[in-house]
């Protein structure tokens, strides 16, 4: 019985019934029931996007940032994610040498980039 | 913990076959900093690519040097096809770095940063051509990209630059988004043990029937990744933009180097852990190198800019060599892609070097500005007809040679139409080479006068028009003896 049947064929099933589920959903609780159910009195101060009480700068988040931020955002990631990776290695450490080398050389690779992004004058905020 | 005892033993043990790529990073590093920063700050800038060029010979003595072996758990191994890749890459890093200096002096665009990228980019190709595990593949693959995102969009004024390093960047990421996904797939429908490529094939040969779909998909994922850095057809797209904006030595380094080491990983992929799902990818490959030939080589007729002609005739030149990669055989399919590669790089060098002579302050790229070359220049007239005749196979020459290994391999392994299809289409290609060289010889020079040369340029000129011209006496016996170079 089960051998005309293509083994992934339920997972197909089960996405197309997902897909018209959610679609379903959005449209009902989005759409039909909102047109008889809320209340709609539009002034311009609600369409604003929320900016605590102040008057937006600007309208959207798409306009331009400082190249800066982008800036100190990447290398804070890059010693972020060393960070992240030497936590579960400082948890595990047992006092051996066979892992300890290994990680200071990778922290000795990590100084020179950290010396030598600050030697170029990466950190320093200039306008 | 003996595992951690052993991890350390291991380590040392295996550090002998890394040493030109330990070479490379040490090197790249101490430019950086300190010597680039503080150390050497009252030296002209320009000087770094001479250095950056002797640490790129030593680099080829260390790799010369390097013993036979695997190791690091079965990630990284050095024989033949390692080493012989490894050479193709340093010799094409070369080139750029002594292309560089003029362009950009004539830019006052140099900085350390721009020759540290480059051999890191070198020592991921150096890596990536030895690895044998899925895992440090991927790593070696980024490590060679990320540096080339950098340097395509080196010269950040300019629009077109920008525009060519965003449209890399996105692109290649992307690509590798595929490619990880492919092997993810392929690692779990292996059985979830292994990503060693040797295993990889024993897993694949005992996977379960209802996992042929997966493995399937995982194989086109991994194609199309390797597609995109090699830029075959359908996965060309950003070839001509990103060869017309990055800087003109970019271009050259872009056209042979990553060229090379994905074409060397790509046939020690395909050819070891892909091998018994040889009918998963053997038409989807033909279909892309069938695909290269053609457009490539037709959309080549029409341009009017020199770097977006080479960028689609280099689609073509993939095309061939996509025919090795399909054999059977990885071993002679490796060594027939070497000598093709070895033969286009010193080519493209050459033909590079005549068009940053011709640029001199970054203008100038159109196949126009060749006219009357061979009253103004005859010497580089004559070594560009002979780095064009090369490039379209014309038969004394050392292209020639290369095709024709090339073809007789897909010949012997039963690639009868795939074959004539390439000997018709390079027939094309010869239209667009010939044209730039009847532009040189036949159209009056534009009023002008002709700048001095760089001697780095014509170095690299004379220097690959030589062994080209070499090439050309030794044809036949230079291909007995690249035929025992390689061996996987």
């Amino acid at each position: 019985m089960s051998q005309s049947v293509h083994p992934f064929l339920p997972v197909l099933v089960l996405f197309l019934a997902a897909l018209v589920v959610g679609a379903a959903i959005l449209v009902i609780s989005g759409k039909i029931l909102p047109a008889f159910l809320k209340p709609n009195h539009p002034r311009p101060e609600k369409l604003t996007p929320y900016e605590c009480g102040v008057p937006p700068l600007q309208e959207g988040a798409r306009h331009r940032y400082g190249i800066q931020f982008y800036l100190v955002a990447m290398l804070f990631i890059l010693f972020d994610v060393e960070a992240a990776f030497l936590l579960p290695w400082a948890v595990q450490y047992k006092g051996h040498l066979g892992t300890f080398w290994p990680m200071l050389s990778f922290f000795g690779t990590l100084l020179v980039g950290y010396i030598y992004v600050w030697g170029r004058g990466a950190l320093e905020w200039e306008c | 913990m003996p595992f951690a005892e052993s991890l350390w033993g291991n380590l040392v043990q295996d550090l002998p076959l890394l040493v030109p790529v330990l070479f490379l990073w040490i090197v790249g590093t101490l430019m950086l900093w300190p010597l680039g920063s503080w150390l050497l700050k009252s030296m002209p800038k320009r000087q770094w690519s001479g250095i950056t060029f002797v640490v790129l010979l030593v680099t080829l003595v260390l790799v010369f040097r390097t013993p036979a072996g695997q190791g690091f758990s079965g990630m990284f191994q050095v024989d033949g096809l390692t080493t012989g890749f490894q050479i193709l890459a340093i010799v094409a890093a070369a080139i750029t770095v002594i292309l560089s200096q003029p362009q950009l002096n004539a830019l006052k665009e140099q900085s350390v940063e721009y020759y540290a990228l480059i051999l890191f980019s070198t020592s991921g190709m150096m890596l990536l051509v030895g690895a044998t595990d899925l895992v440090s593949l991927y790593m070696a693959l980024e490590l060679m990209a990320l540096c080339i995102y950098i340097l395509v969009g080196y010269l950040r004024e300019q629009d077109r630059g920008i525009e060519a390093g965003i449209k890399y960047f996105l692109l290649g990421a992307f690509s590798s988004g595929l490619l990880v996904y492919g092997m993810s797939l392929i690692f779990a429908a292996a059985g979830g043990k292994t990503t060693n490529l040797a295993a990889l094939n024993q897993a694949l040969a005992l996977a379960p029937r209802n996992a042929e779909l997966m493995i399937f998909t995982g194989v086109i994922l991994v194609l199309a990744g390797f597609g995109f850095k090699v830029a075959a057809v359908p996965f060309h797209m950003w070839s001509p933009d990103v060869y017309d904006g990055a800087p003109t030595p970019i271009t050259a380094f872009l056209s042979t180097a990553p060229k090379a080491a994905a074409l060397g990983a790509f046939v020690r992929l395909f050819g070891t852990a892909f091998n018994g799902v040889h009918g998963d990818w053997a038409a989807p490959l033909s279909f892309m190198a069938a695909a290269s030939m053609i457009l490539g080589n037709i959309a080549a007729l029409r341009q009017q800019s020199m770097k977006r002609l080479l960028a689609y005739s280099s689609i073509a030149h993939v095309g061939y060599m996509l025919l090795a990669v399909l054999s059977h055989d990885a071993q002679a399919g490796a060594q027939a892609i070497w000598l093709y590669m070895l033969t286009y790089l010193l080519m493209q060098g050459g033909v590079f070097a005549v068009i940053i002579y011709l640029q001199g302050k970054g203008e100038g790229e159109r196949i126009e500005d060749f006219r009357g070359l061979s009253k103004r220049r005859p010497m580089l007239a004559f070594a560009m007809l002979v780095f064009m005749l090369s490039l379209g196979g014309i038969p004394p020459m050392l292209g020639f040679f290369a095709k024709f290994y090339l073809f007789k391999l897909a010949i012997e392994q039963g690639f009868v139409t795939l074959t004539v299809l390439a000997f018709l289409t390079s027939a094309i290609s010869a239209y667009y080479y010939l044209n730039v060289v009847a532009t040189m010889y036949f159209k009056e020079a534009p009023e002008g006068e002709a700048q001095p040369m760089g001697s780095g340029l014509s170095i690299v000129v004379f220097a690959t028009c030589l062994l080209v011209l070499v090439g050309t006496c030794l044809g036949p016996w230079l291909m007995d003896w690249t035929a025992r170079i390689v061996l996987v």
